[in-house]
Order: C-alpha cells, then sequence, then structure tokens
C-alpha cells in the first residue's frame, strides 16, 4: 500500500505562509525561476524602522499585504478597508478572498501592484522582496515571521501601522499568554515525543527551528525531528524509525479532510508497526494553517498541538483526542 | 556460366540529388576467381555500384545477383557470408584491440549466443597471420597507422570467410609504399584463396597492374569495359575523364600519365630532366 | 582466452565489490548497524529485534539503489553504442524530460485517486506519483521515435537532437508550471527532480517486480552486445558483416527507454550513473558489450548504493538528494577516464 493521494502537493503545505522557508528552498532553485534584474531600491522609500519612527505615523490607506498571514492579521486588527491588494492564496477571512491578487513571493504581478498605487506594503523580508518591493514606490514595512517572538512583534507594528494599536497588542497579549498558560500546564508531565509532518516522498518534517517546533515544546511536545535547527526539511526515514514518535501530527490534508484521506495516511504508518504512534494508531490530522500560517491561528494552533498530544487542556496526559 | 556477382542494368539515385541517378542502367558481372577494378571520374558512380553489389543499398531498378541468387531476397546475414567489403577507412568511437575488431568478421557465423567458437578464433588469427598484424592483436586500432589499419580491415574481411571481396578505394589515403602494400597484399590473397575481388579505384595503374578486367564509368553508366590494353586507351579516357591523357607502355603494359604540359609550359619550358 | 580471463577477474572484483557496498549501505544510517548484523540480514538470516525495522527499511533503499543504478547503467552502455557517442547518457532521448513533466503534472493537480492512471499504478504497488512520470517518459520516447525516424529508419544523429529537444520543451513546461503555481507546489516539484531513493510507496512486492524486470530488461539487452559491437564501427560497416542495423538499433532504444523509464518513475533523475559507470566498466573489462553489460550492471548496482550511503552519511538524518552525491563523485571520475590512456574517445 502506498500513501494516500493527497490534495496538498508533496513537500510543503500550500500556504504562502511558509514564506521564509519558501526563500531557503527558492534558493534552491537557480536557474529555474529566471529573474529579470531590477533596478535597485528607489529614493525615498522608507522601511520599517524609519516608518515607524516617524511622529506622527503616517496614515496609511492604500495597503498591500504580501503574504497570506500579514492578510490575516490585518483583517483580524479590523483595519481591512485599508487593504488594497494581498497576497495569493490569501482565503482567510473567506472576505479577503474578494480582494485584488498581486502574485507571490515567486511572481510578483508588478503590473497589478502599480495599478493599485499603494502607499504601504508589508511584507516577510528576503533577497528578493528586498530586491523587487522597492521598485513600486511605496513604504515598505519587513516583518521576519520566522518565530512567536517574531510573530508576536509583527502583530504590535501592524497594529501601529494600521492605527489599531491596542487591538494589536491584544492579539500579541493573547498569543503570547496562550503560550505560556501551555508551557506552565504541561511543565511538570512527562514530553510526548511526536512528530509533525508536512508532506511525504521525500518526508518533510517541521525541525527544530521556528514557530511549530516552538509551540509543539509548549504542548508539551518532544519534536523528533529537532535535531536539525532548521524550521522544515527532509528527514530520512530511518531516523523516525529509531526516534519511535508516540504521536504523528499531520498537516498534509486539507480541511476537511475526508475520511478516506485519513485511513490512507493511517494505512500507511501502519506498515511501520514498530513506531509507537503507528502501532498505537496515534495519527493526529491538523489543518495545516492553523500551524504555519503566521498569524492569529496560530492560537488555535496551539490549541489543537495541545489536543493532539493529548493535552487537553484541564485535562489529564494519556487522553486519546481520537479525530 | 560460372559469375559469382553480376548487376543487370541497376539504377540507384540519392534522395534528395533530384533527378540524377547516381547509377543509371548499369550493368557488369563479375566471374569467379576473377579480380576486376571500377574506375571512373569522381562522381562516376563507382562507389554507389560498389554499395548495390554489397547488397546495403537496393537499386530502384534492375538486379544485383549474387552467385545467382536476388541480393533483395537474400537475409544480411547470408550476404556477409559469401560477400566482405573493405571500406575506404575505419575509426572507431570505442577502444575496441585489434583482434576484437577482427573478431567481429566472424558475426555472420556465430551460434544464437553469439561468442566465438575456438574455430572462430582461429580464423581470425590466420586472417591476421596473413596480412602482417597479429603483434597488433592486443593494441587498440586507434594507435595504427593508416596502412596498418587497412590491413586490420583486411583481415577482418578475411575472417569473414567470404567468397566475394568488394573493396572501395582501399588505398586512397596511402602513401606510396603502403599503397603498393595494400594492393600486394590482396593480390596474393586473392590467388591463394581464389577470391572474387571487385575494387573500385582511383588509382588507374594500379587498377590495371592488379585486375583481370577494368570497367569505366562516367556519370553512372559503363562506358567501356574490358583488359587494361583494351580500356586504358586516350581516347576512351579523354572522353570519360575530360582531360588529355597519354597512355604509354611500361613493361609491356599500358601506362596513363595525365598530360602536364600546360603545367610545364608556363615554366618556359624548362625540363626538369636537365642537368 | 586472455578476454575471457580479463573478463572474469574484472566481474570477480566487482562482484566483491558490489557485496562489500551492499554490506556498508546496510550498516550506515542514523544509527550503527554492525557489520555482522548486516551481513546477516543480507543474508536472510535472524537480526536482533530493535534492528530489525531499520534494517528492513535499509535493505529495501539498498536494493532500490541497485536495480535503479543497474538500470540507468545498462541503458547508457546500450544508448552509446546505439549512437555512437561517448557522451550520450539514459536520458540524452527525452525520458528523463517527459518523465519529470508527467511528475510535475500530477503533483500540481495535487494527486487525484480517481484518475485511471494512479488507480492502475497503486494496484500494482506504484504511487500514483511513479505511474504519472513513467507514463511521461513512455509519451516522450514515444515523440522522440517517432519524430527521429526517416522512411522507417531511426537516424542516431536526428534522434539525439529530437532528445535534446525534448528535453529543453519538458524543461520549459515545467519552468512555467513552477513558477504560475503556488509555492507549496513548486517547490515539491523542485524536490523530485533532485531525485529519492528514500521512497516510501514502494510495496515489497512491486519493488521484488521492479527488481525482476530490470533483468529481464538488461538480460535481453545483453543479448544486443554482439550486434552493438559491430554497430560501433558505422551503420555500413555493420550491415556488411551481417547486422539488421535497423532492428538492432530499435531494440536497443526501447529497451533503453523502458529501463531509463523505469528508474526515473520509481526514484526520480538522477544524474551521473549512466554516462560514468560505462566509461569505468569499459576501462576494467574492455569495449566488448558482451561483458561490459553484465560488468557495467554490477558497477552501476554497487556505485548507487554507495553513493546512497554517503548521502545518507553527511548529514545523519537528513534526506540529502543522492543526485548531489553522484555528480560529485561522477564528474572527476570521468575526467579522470577522459585524462587516462583508455578513455582517449576524442583525439
Amino acid at each position: 500500500m502506498f500513501l494516500g493521494e493527497k490534495p496538498v502537493a508533496h513537500g510543503m503545505t500550500k500556504r504562502a505562509g511558509l514564506t521564509k522557508a519558501s526563500f531557503r528552498h527558492a534558493a534552491l532553485l537557480p536557474g529555474i525561476i529566471a529573474m529579470c534584474c531590477y533596478a535597485s531600491a528607489s529614493e525615498g522609500v522608507s522601511t520599517t524602522d524609519s516608518l515607524l519612527a516617524k511622529q506622527p505615523l503616517k496614515d496609511y490607506r492604500r495597503i498591500v499585504a504580501f503574504s497570506p498571514a500579514m492578510t490575516e492579521i490585518v483583517y483580524r486588527l479590523g483595519a481591512q478597508e485599508r487593504l488594497v491588494g494581498v497576497a495569493l492564496f490569501s482565503d482567510y477571512p473567506p472576505e479577503a478572498k474578494e480582494k485584488p491578487t498581486v502574485g507571490g513571493i515567486l511572481n510578483i504581478d508588478s503590473e497589478k501592484i502599480i495599478s493599485l498605487r499603494p502607499d504601504l506594503i508589508i511584507s516577510p523580508p528576503g533577497a528578493i522582496a528586498n530586491e523587487k518591493l522597492p521598485t513600486f514606490g511605496a513604504d515598505i514595512l519587513y516583518l521576519p515571521d520566522k518565530t512567536l517572538a517574531d510573530i508576536e512583534t509583527a502583530f504590535l507594528r501592524i497594529g501601529q501601522i494600521v492605527g489599531k494599536e491596542s487591538e494589536g497588542k491584544a492579539l500579541a497579549g493573547a498569543l503570547k499568554s496562550a503560550v505560556e498558560s501551555a508551557r506552565k500546564r504541561n511543565e511538570e508531565r512527562p514530553k510526548v515525543k511526536a512528530l509533525v509532518v508536512i508532506g511525504y516522498e521525500p518526508m518533510w518534517v517541521a525541525g527544530g527551528y521556528g514557530v511549530v517546533e516552538e509551540m509543539l515544546e509548549a504542548a508539551g511536545g518532544e519534536n523528533v525531528a529537532g535535531g536539525e535547527k532548521k524550521d522544515f526539511y527532509a528527514i530520512d526515514f530511518e531516523k523516525v524509525l529509531s526516534q519511535r514518535p508516540e504521536v504523528i501530527v499531520d498537516l498534509t490534508l486539507d480541511a476537511p479532510a475526508t475520511d478516506e484521506r485519513r485511513n490512507s495516511v493511517k494505512a500507511f504508518w501502519k506498515r511501520f508497526s514498530s513506531i509507537p504512534a503507528a502501532a498505537t494508531g496515534r495519527i493526529k490530522f491538523i489543518d495545516s494553517d492553523l500551524l504555519t500560517i503566521p498569524g492569529p491561528r496560530l492560537v488555535e494552533g496551539l490549541a489543537e498541538l495541545e489536543k493532539a498530544l493529548g493535552r487537553q487542556q484541564g485535562k489529564k496526559a494519556g487522553g486519546d483526542g481520537a479525530r | 556460366m560460372n559469375r559469382a556477382i553480376e548487376a543487370r542494368e541497376v539504377s540507384f539515385s540519392y534522395e534528395g540529388s533530384g533527378p540524377d541517378f547516381a547509377v543509371s542502367g548499369a550493368s557488369l558481372y563479375v566471374e569467379k576467381g576473377e579480380f576486376v577494378s571500377l574506375i571512373g571520374p569522381n562522381g562516376s558512380g563507382k562507389t554507389t555500384l560498389l554499395r548495390l553489389l554489397s547488397g546495403v543499398i537496393r537499386p530502384s531498378k534492375g538486379r544485383v545477383e549474387i552467385f545467382g541468387r536476388d541480393a533483395r531476397r537474400m537475409p544480411r546475414r547470408e550476404i556477409a557470408r559469401v560477400v566482405a567489403v573493405v571500406p575506404q577507412e575505419t575509426t572507431s568511437v570505442f577502444p575496441f584491440t585489434v583482434e576484437e575488431i577482427v573478431l567481429m568478421g566472424r558475426f555472420p557465423h556465430l551460434g544464437p549466443y553469439g561468442f566465438e567458437s575456438q574455430r572462430d578464433i582461429e580464423a581470425a588469427r590466420e586472417a591476421m597471420r596473413l596480412t602482417d598484424t597479429l603483434q597488433f592483436a592486443e593494441r587498440h586500432i586507434e594507435d595504427l597507422s593508416g596502412g596498418e589499419r587497412q590491413r586490420v580491415v583486411i583481415a577482418r574481411a578475411l575472417a569473414q570467410g567470404s567468397e566475394i571481396l568488394l573493396l572501395d578505394e582501399p588505398t586512397v589515403f596511402l602513401d606510396i609504399r603502403h599503397e603498393l602494400e595494400i594492393a600486394t597484399l590482396v593480390k596474393d590473397l586473392q590467388r591463394e584463396r581464389e577470391l572474387t575481388v571487385v575494387a573500385a579505384s582511383h588509382d588507374l595503374n594500379l587498377a590495371a597492374a592488379v585486375s583481370d578486367r577494368l570497367v569505366l564509368l562516367k556519370e553512372g553508366r559503363v562506358c567501356a569495359e574490358g583488359r587494361s590494353a583494351d580500356v586504358l586507351r586516350e581516347d576512351i579516357l579523354s572522353g570519360a575523364y575530360e582531360t588529355k591523357v597519354t597512355v604509354e607502355a611500361l613493361a609491356g603494359r599500358p601506362f596513363v600519365a595525365p598530360d602536364f604540359s600546360g603545367i610545364y609550359g608556363k615554366d618556359g619550358g624548362k625540363d626538369e630532366t636537365d642537368t | 582466452m586472455a578476454r575471457g580471463k580479463r573478463f572474469a577477474a574484472g566481474m570477480a572484483a566487482l562482484a566483491a565489490f558490489a557485496a562489500l557496498a551492499a554490506v556498508l549501505a546496510v550498516s550506515v544510517g542514523t544509527t550503527r548497524v554492525g557489520f555482522g548484523n548486516a551481513v546477516a540480514a543480507l543474508l536472510g538470516r535472524v537480526i536482533p529485534e530493535q534492528d530489525a525495522a531499520i534494517i528492513s527499511y535499509r535493505m529495501a533503499r539498498v536494493a532500490l539503489a541497485a536495480i535503479v543504478g543497474a538500470s540507468l547503467s545498462a541503458a547508457g552502455v546500450a544508448l552509446q553504442a546505439m549512437l555512437r557517442n561517448a557522451l550520450a547518457d539514459p536520458y540524452i532521448l527525452g525520458v528523463s524530460g517527459g518523465g519529470a513533466l508527467g511528475a510535475a503534472l500530477y503533483l500540481i493537480s495535487g494527486g487525484t485517486q480517481s484518475t485511471m492512471l494512479t488507480a492502475a499504478a497503486t494496484r500494482l504497488g506504484f504511487s500514483g506519483l511513479a505511474g504519472a512520470a513513467f507514463a511521461g517518459s513512455l509519451a516522450a520516447s514515444g515523440v522522440a521515435l517517432l519524430a527521429g525516424r526517416k522512411k522507417g529508419h531511426i537516424l542516431p544523429g536526428t534522434l539525439l537532437l529530437v532528445g535534446v529537444m525534448v528535453n529543453a520543451l519538458a524543461g520549459a513546461a515545467i519552468l512555467a508550471l513552477t513558477y504560475v503555481t503556488d509555492v507549496a507546489k513548486s517547490h515539491s516539484i523542485v524536490v523530485w527532480l533532485m531525485g529519492n531513493l528514500g521512497t516510501l510507496s514502494l510495496s515489497k512486492s512491486a519493488l521484488v517486480g521492479a527488481g525482476a524486470v530490470s533483468i529481464v530488461l538488461a538480460g535481453l539487452l545483453w543479448r544486443l552486445g554482439g550486434r552493438l559491437n559491430l554497430m560501433t564501427l558505422g551503420d555500413e560497416a555493420a550491415a556488411n558483416l551481417g547486422v539488421d542495423v535497423g532492428r538492432t538499433r530499435l531494440e536497443a532504444f526501447v529497451l533503453s527507454a523502458l529501463m531509463t523509464g523505469l528508474s526515473v518513475a520509481l526514484a526520480g533523475p538522477i544524474g551521473f550513473v549512466g554516462l560514468v559507470v560505462p566509461h569505468a566498466t569499459r576501462s576494467i573489462v574492455g569495449a566488448d558489450h558482451r561483458f561490459l553489460f553484465p560488468a557495467a550492471v554490477v558497477a552501476g548496482a554497487a556505485f548507487l548504493v554507495l553513493a546512497d550511503a554517503a548521502a545518507r552519511s553527511i548529514r545523519p538524518g537528513v534526506e540529502l538528494p543522492v543526485g548531489i552525491l553522484t555528480a560529485v563523485i561522477g564528474a572527476p571520475v570521468f575526467i579522470w577516464i577522459l585524462r587516462s590512456r583508455r578513455g582517449r574517445y576524442f583525439e
């Protein structure tokens, strides 16, 4: 039996929220994507530090969010009327689909952006972003999205820049306290060995760095793939066999996942009965958006992780959150 | 009639050459044990005629018969058992040794699994001995000189054990000494083994020396054939080659010389033999 | 006869090399498994329980590497002879481009279970992805074959150029696909292009079946050995020696395409094996294809098994694409061969 067909591609999840990761992988595409050379940064474009230092802050009304996560953040802060353009695959909340799309980090739709006349672009930083975004003449807010700290900062900064400072602080606070209380809850309990899978053939997993790792730890898990300090990488399956995770968290199925698809994934793992997770059937499915989009839904993702690891809020460890 | 190989009014044109026929209604026959040379200017169809005789191309008109059988009806392997071809030159992309190349001549005789028997190996060695190439057995063919290479190819043709030998201008890239070497070798082999030989040749005098008969081609047609004395005549040759030639007698045989008077004339008639 | 002895010695050395490679490959990885256990496992004897899962995984991997390495090498030998070109490799006729395009289309479509192709593939124990890649390579080879013929005869020069064009066309199509699709899918396409011997979607029976098919195909190629020897002399010389040139060429092409298509389908495109192993083996056992085929098959299997073992050892726990290793080992070896006496193909 082979691994059931997934609607999500082998490899990574479909959200462009993993933009930093995709930069790294874009760096693996030498020559595959033909990149024209654009003129270097135009004069008069301000970037992050200088933007936020201005008193009073400029009132931005034509904002382009260059990753789905940033789109979500703007909506969650209630500032969506200022949004004139969003990145491809920004489909949460559903209303975001109505907004014009400006392409993705690998295929920027320059014409569209120019036609939207943005005054501010919010984007994760990176080589391609640094080269191309300044050419549109708008101010640019670069916000890293790799760690939980990065994301809390992003909530704050975006809140500041769209005039929703208190909402931004609230969002950041909510994430921070969710993580902290989870950590406190699970401090005393034995760690559950877990593997977070985002793709098969080859098997891509969450590594020892980044949001997923941090949340997994807070939820009381021990990442068996944590030896490699990367956010996502291809693991030698042997390592999985030797590390014997107790829980497999599968992020590869698009929600809503059908029973058929879940069963094929379970059947795949069942072939390796020496892995405790496979033998006991503890294969848990979580919507990848909740864990890999560095935005407001991470809080839900954390809760799902805890459930998956059998750590219901307030409940004792060992509960089998059959999903 | 003891005809080893025969072409009956064959015609052939190469693709892309339009209405021009490389060979047009040519007929010739070679009797068993005969040495026939095909001569004629460039483009007269010597090579094409040879290829038709070897069966590797098929005439659009007429037929080629090998020991009385239509060549078209004979499978390649069978033809290879009776006809061996020596090409103008040989190069090898891969490092085969001389012995391996000569052994390839045994292919038409090999069994279903394609490995040589002791008999095959001996035939190859004998062929190398006759062509004085045994000492090159383990060497790579690319390391040999032109003359040595041609001897190896002749050895391969011999190893084939065929009665009929076709040679396509085999000495065209060789110097005088090697030319003579090869010509002598082939003639000796022909006599010893009673081979039937058809050779396309650019060298009229060498052809005359070794052949029993000459066949003169022009523009794809046979315009003269017979013994050297009958074919190597000034009028015939001048017509075919469209240049002035002189035929003299050398040791009782005709000797063809091109007319250099035009070149000498420019020098003010200087005679090189004056001391 | 000297050649026979030389061949026997060469084969013995290669077989020993292959055996060592297998033992080494089974014993290295994230966890060390002793040589003793590795040998025992390879011989089918009992092994300690705790190592069983890992050894079983490694053996499947070694088997796949052996099959792919052997197939690519055999195809490389055949194509170099068939095209009379020492730089030919099995991918040159468009097989890799077609396979990659098939895989890319499959990955972009998200891999639906409902297509007939996928269903057929999975019933046989392969993944839909492998099925799509195989279909793609067959299609590309078919196109190359049809376009490279004239009046029913395959022209090697034309075939070569057509193959290059097919690869280029497929490459352009894949570029376009990676550009317009989302990051995750283009990433998975790129990853597939790097080759993957750690596939888990091959059932045991599929692996055994693939091995059997490869052996049969390799055997059929071997039978062509004598004729391929003659083909290297040139079409006309070969025909004069009694070879049915057109048919031999067609057989060599079809068999190579099948073997290469199978390898690409199972493990993605892995480069250098089909180019370097034939040359290296030629310098050991000589140019006679009747000896070269079996030697190349063994050498190719050993080479890829070792390259995979090395890939697994460099970053333990991380799946490093084996194509990197084959290039890093293969390129210098190739250059070294070219410069040595035996490798003088071009001067």
